[in-house]
C-alpha cells in the first residue's frame, strides 16, 4: 500500500476562487513519483498553480505498482476544490475535511471516503466504485452533470448526514444510501436503481421516475398525487441488494410518465399519505 | 491537396444555438485550453464558433457553408461567422416557405419573384437559395406536413411542386453560379425515395444557365433515399436515385452520410424533428419519455428543430442508413456531382470526414463494419457488393472540387493558376499503394492534417493552429432591372409595417457584418 499525503497549505485559503483539480486522482498519480506529482498543473480561474504551490507533499509512493493500491489523504478544508476523483478507476481517496462540488464525476471504480460534508454533484455520471460521506452531501448527489440525460450508471454512495435536492436525477442502476434527511425531488427522471432513506424526506419524492426503487424509512411530508397506492408489503427483497424488514406502503408512478417507478413507505411514519 | 470544402454545415445561426444551449454535455465531452494562437473552445457535436475553425483547419478544411439561414436571424447567422476563424464561409437563405412568395406564387410573375428572391439574398447576405421541405415548413405552423409534391400549403394555393419551380426558374433567371440547395419533402422517412424521384423529375425541363449542367443540387441525399412502407421493413433505395442521377445530368447531391456516433440533429424542417422526438421515445439510450427537444417558428419565413439522437451499429434502421449513405455515392459515375458531408451535425460531427474517406477508399473498412453492424445493412442494401475503391484523386474530387463547382467558387477546389493559396498537406504513414488494406492510415492521417495553408499563410502546423486570420464570406447580388423591383417595393414596405416584429431599416444587414466581402454579382438573363 503506497501512501500520497496532500495537506492544503495555508496560504492557498487566501483566494475564494475555486481549483479545478480534476488531476488528483489515483489514475493520474501512479505513474509519478512524488517529486512530478508536485509539478502536475491545477487551476484557479484563469491561473494555472502546480499541486506544490497549493500543497506539502509527503508519503511512501514511488514510481509504478498497481493503482489499486495507492492512496491518496488529503488534509485541509477543500471546499473550494472541485472534481477531485474525476474518472477515476481504481485505489482510494480519503479527504480528511470536506470537499467541493463534482466530487468523484464518472469515477468507474475505487473507493473515496468524505470525513465531513461534500457539495453538489457528488457522484454525477458515477460508473462504479464507492463513495462514502460521512457528513452532509449537497444537490445534484449521484445525479447527471447538466444536460446529461443518462445519470450515475452502476456504483455505491452512502451518506450519513442530510442532502440537498434532486439526489439521483436521471439514475439508471446502482445504490444510494442516505441515512438523514433528505430535500426536495429524490429520485426525479430516475431510470433504474435502488434509492433507500433512512431520515425524513420533503415533498416531490420520485417525481417523473419511469423505473427503480425508492425506500423510505422516515416520513414523507407530502406525496405527488401521480403515485398510485398497490398495497401494504412485508419485508421488501431487492435484487442484488436483499431484504429490507419492516412494514411498507407500495405506490406506483409516476403515472405523468410511464408508471414503471415503486416507492416503499414505511407504515408507521407514513399513514398520512392514504 | 486544395483546401476542403464543405458544402452543407450547419455551423452558426439560431438553431446551432439552440443545438448549444440544449446540450452541455456536449461540451463537456470535448474541451480545448487556450494557446498563444488559438481561443479555448469546447463542443463535439455543436462546437463553439471559435473552435469550429479550428477543426477545420485541422482537417485541412479552409471553407464551409451554413446551409439554413432564416433571413430573419441572418444578423444572428453572421455575427457567428463572423467569429468562426481561418474559413471561409457563406450561408444559404432560406426560402422554401416565405409568405411572400407563397402568396404570389398562384399567379406567378416571375420578375416580381426574381426582384424578391434578389432583395432577399443581398438583404440578409446570403450566398444560395435554400429550400427546406418546401411549403412543409408553412404547413408545420398549423400542426400539419405536406407529404406529397401537390399537397395543398395551408391558406395559400400554392404547392410544393409549385415552388420548387418557381425558385428553381428563379435561379435560372437570376443566373446565380449556383443552383437551388433542395431538402426535399417527407425527408427521414421510409419510402421516400419516391418523392424524391418524382422532385428530380418535375425540374428537368428546366434550363440550366449556361456553364452549368445542374439545375438542382439534393442536400444530404442519403435521408431521401429510403425504401419500405415503415421501420420494421426499412431499406435503401439509393441504386434508384443514383440510377437517375447517372442517367439525368441536372442533378448534383451531397450525401449526408451517418457515422456511429452520439450527435445533434438540427434542420429547418420542424416537422421532422417532431417526428424524431417520438422515435427517440422507443430507443434505449433515450429517456423512456422521449429524448429532449426543441422547435421553433420564425415568423412568416421558416421553422426550425432540434433533437439529440445517438446513432448505433446495432440498430438496424442506423446500420442500414449507415449503408444507403455509402451506397449512393459508391454508385455514382460522375464523381464532380456528388461531395461528401455529414449535414453536420445531423449524420455525425464534420470531425468525422477522415472516416468516411477510409470507408470510400477501402472496401476492407466497410466490410469489417459491415460484420460488426446490425445485419439489416447487409441485407437490405447493396453495399456488400460494390468494390468500388475510391483513390485519393477522386478523394480531393468529392471532398473539394465537386463542392468549389456546385457552389460556383472558382478560385476554390483546385491548384490551378489564379486560385486561392489554400493547400492542405497530408501524411499517411503506409505506403499510398497500399491504403485500401491499411485503412486506419487513411483516417489518421485526413484527420490531422501536416501543414494547412489558408490564403498563403500557414495556419495550422505540428498539430497546432499557428495563425487565425479572418476568412472571406461569400454572398450574392443579382442585379435585377429597377423597374421590377419597383414593382415590389410598395408590396415590402406594407409587409413589414403589417406583420413583421421588424422594420424594414432594420431588416437587412449592413456592410460591417462583412469584414472580408467576396461579393458575388450577376446579371438577369
Amino acid at each position: 500500500m503506497a501512501i500520497i499525503n496532500l495537506t492544503l497549505k495555508k496560504s492557498a485559503l487566501k483566494s475564494n476562487i475555486p481549483i479545478e483539480a480534476e488531476i488528483i486522482s489515483p489514475d493520474n498519480f501512479f505513474e509519478k513519483d512524488l517529486s512530478e506529482i508536485s509539478q502536475l498543473s491545477i487551476w484557479r480561474g484563469n491561473k494555472e498553480l502546480t499541486i506544490s504551490q497549493v500543497f506539502t507533499i509527503s508519503g511512501d509512493h514511488v514510481k509504478g505498482g498497481e493503482i489499486k493500491d495507492l492512496q491518496i489523504i488529503l488534509k485541509g478544508d477543500l471546499s473550494k476544490f472541485k472534481r477531485i476523483g474525476q474518472n477515476m478507476s481504481e485505489g482510494l481517496i480519503d479527504i480528511k475535511g470536506s470537499i467541493g462540488m463534482h466530487l468523484g464525476t464518472q469515477m468507474s471504480g475505487g473507493k473515496i471516503i468524505v470525513q465531513e460534508n461534500a457539495d453538489d454533484f457528488a457522484g454525477a455520471n458515477m460508473k462504479g466504485g464507492e463513495m462514502y460521506i460521512l457528513g452532509n452531501a449537497g444537490h445534484y448527489l449521484g445525479g447527471s452533470v447538466r444536460g446529461d440525460w443518462r445519470g450515475m450508471s452502476n456504483g455505491k454512495i452512502r451518506v450519513e448526514g442530510n442532502i440537498g435536492n434532486e439526489c439521483g436525477v436521471w439514475m439508471r442502476k446502482g445504490i444510494i444510501e442516505i441515512g438523514g434527511n433528505v430535500n426536495l425531488f429524490l429520485g426525479i427522471h430516475m431510470h433504474n436503481g435502488l434509492i433507500i432513506v433512512d431520515g425524513d424526506v420533503e415533498e416531490r419524492a420520485g417525481a417523473e421516475m419511469t423505473g427503480g426503487i425508492i425506500v423510505i424509512k422516515g416520513k414523507l411530508k407530502k406525496n405527488l398525487p401521480s403515485f398510485e397506492f398497490v398495497g401494504k408489503k412485508n419485508d421488501i427483497e431487492i435484487e442484488n441488494y436483499g431484504i429490507i424488514t419492516g412494514s411498507y406502503l407500495e405506490f406506483k408512478g409516476d403515472f405523468a410518465e410511464r408508471k414503471q417507478g415503486s416507492m416503499f413507505l414505511l407504515e408507521s411514519k407514513n399513514t398520512h399519505l392514504l | 491537396m486544395p483546401g476542403g470544402v464543405d458544402i452543407h454545415a450547419h455551423i452558426a445561426g439560431p438553431k446551432v444555438n439552440a443545438g448549444r444551449l440544449l446540450r452541455p454535455e456536449d461540451h463537456r465531452i470535448d474541451t480545448h485550453k487556450r494557446t498563444p494562437y488559438a481561443r479555448a473552445g469546447v463542443g463535439r457535436s455543436v462546437p463553439s464558433t471559435f473552435y469550429t475553425g479550428y477543426a477545420y483547419a485541422k482537417l485541412g478544411y479552409t471553407c464551409a457553408m451554413e446551409p439554413a439561414m432564416p433571413p430573419l436571424e441572418a444578423r444572428h447567422t453572421h455575427e457567428e461567422l463572423m467569429d468562426i476563424p481561418i474559413i471561409d464561409k457563406g450561408a444559404f437563405t432560406l426560402l422554401g416557405s416565405n409568405w411572400f412568395l407563397l402568396e404570389r406564387i398562384s399567379n406567378m410573375k416571375i420578375n416580381e419573384m426574381c426582384a424578391f428572391v434578389s432583395w432577399l439574398l443581398y438583404s440578409s447576405g446570403g450566398h444560395t437559395i435554400k429550400l427546406v421541405n418546401p411549403g412543409g415548413e408553412e404547413t408545420w405552423a398549423w400542426g400539419k406536413n405536406v407529404c406529397s409534391l401537390d399537397d395543398k400549403i395551408t391558406y395559400f394555393r400554392a404547392t410544393p411542386r409549385k415552388i420548387i419551380k418557381t425558385l428553381a426558374e428563379v435561379n435560372e433567371k437570376l443566373s446565380l453560379p449556383q443552383t437551388i440547395h433542395l431538402h426535399t419533402n417527407n425527408l427521414g422517412v421510409p419510402g421516400n425515395y419516391e418523392i424524391t424521384k418524382e422532385t428530380m423529375e418535375c425540374l428537368r425541363g428546366i434550363k440550366p444557365k449556361k456553364g452549368r449542367e445542374t439545375n438542382v443540387h439534393i442536400t444530404h441525399i442519403q435521408f431521401s433515399s429510403y425504401g419500405g412502407s415503415d421501420w420494421r421493413d426499412f431499406r435503401s433505395e439509393a441504386s434508384e436515385i443514383a440510377h437517375y442521377i447517372n442517367k439525368h445530368k441536372h442533378v448534383s447531391c451531397d450525401i449526408g452520410q451517418i457515422v456511429f456516433t452520439n450527435t445533434t440533429t438540427m434542420t429547418a424542417d420542424g416537422a421532422w424533428e417532431w417526428t424524431l422526438r417520438g422515435i427517440t421515445e422507443n430507443l434505449a439510450w433515450s429517456p423512456r419519455s422521449g429524448s429532449k427537444w426543441m422547435n421553433a417558428q420564425v415568423e412568416m419565413e421558416t421553422c426550425a428543430g432540434v433533437v439529440p439522437y445517438i446513432f448505433r451499429r446495432r440498430n438496424s434502421v442506423n446500420a442500414t442508413q449507415w449503408a444507403i449513405g455509402l451506397e449512393m455515392l459508391l454508385s455514382l459515375n460522375d464523381l464532380t456531382k456528388v461531395n461528401i458531408s455529414t449535414d453536420h451535425p445531423n449524420g455525425g460531427p464534420f470531425t468525422f470526414y477522415p472516416m468516411i474517406f477510409s470507408w470510400l477508399m477501402s472496401q476492407k473498412a466497410r466490410q469489417n463494419l459491415l460484420k460488426r453492424a446490425d445485419k439489416a445493412a447487409t441485407e437490405r442494401s447493396s453495399l456488400k457488393d460494390i468494390t468500388r475503391e475510391l483513390s485519393l484523386s477522386d478523394i480531393a474530387q468529392v471532398s473539394r472540387t465537386s463542392a468549389a463547382n456546385i457552389l460556383g467558387l472558382t478560385d476554390k477546389g483546385h491548384l490551378g493558376v489564379g486560385a486561392d493559396a489554400d493547400v492542405a498537406i497530408y501524411e499517411f504513414k503506409a505506403p499510398l499503394d497500399n491504403l485500401n488494406t491499411e485503412y486506419k492510415a487513411i483516417e489518421k492521417g485526413f484527420s490531422n492534417a501536416k501543414y494547412t495553408i489558408k490564403d498563403g499563410a500557414i495556419v495550422y502546423k505540428g498539430g497546432k493552429i499557428v495563425a487565425s486570420p479572418q476568412g472571406r464570406t461569400y454572398r450574392v447580388k443579382a442585379e435585377v432591372p429597377e423597374s421590377w423591383t419597383a414593382m415590389i417595393q410598395d408590396a415590402i414596405e406594407e409587409r413589414f409595417r403589417q406583420f413583421y416584429t421588424v422594420t424594414l431599416n432594420n431588416y437587412a444587414i449592413q456592410k460591417n457584418y462583412f469584414p472580408r466581402e467576396e461579393l458575388i454579382v450577376t446579371k438577369v438573363r
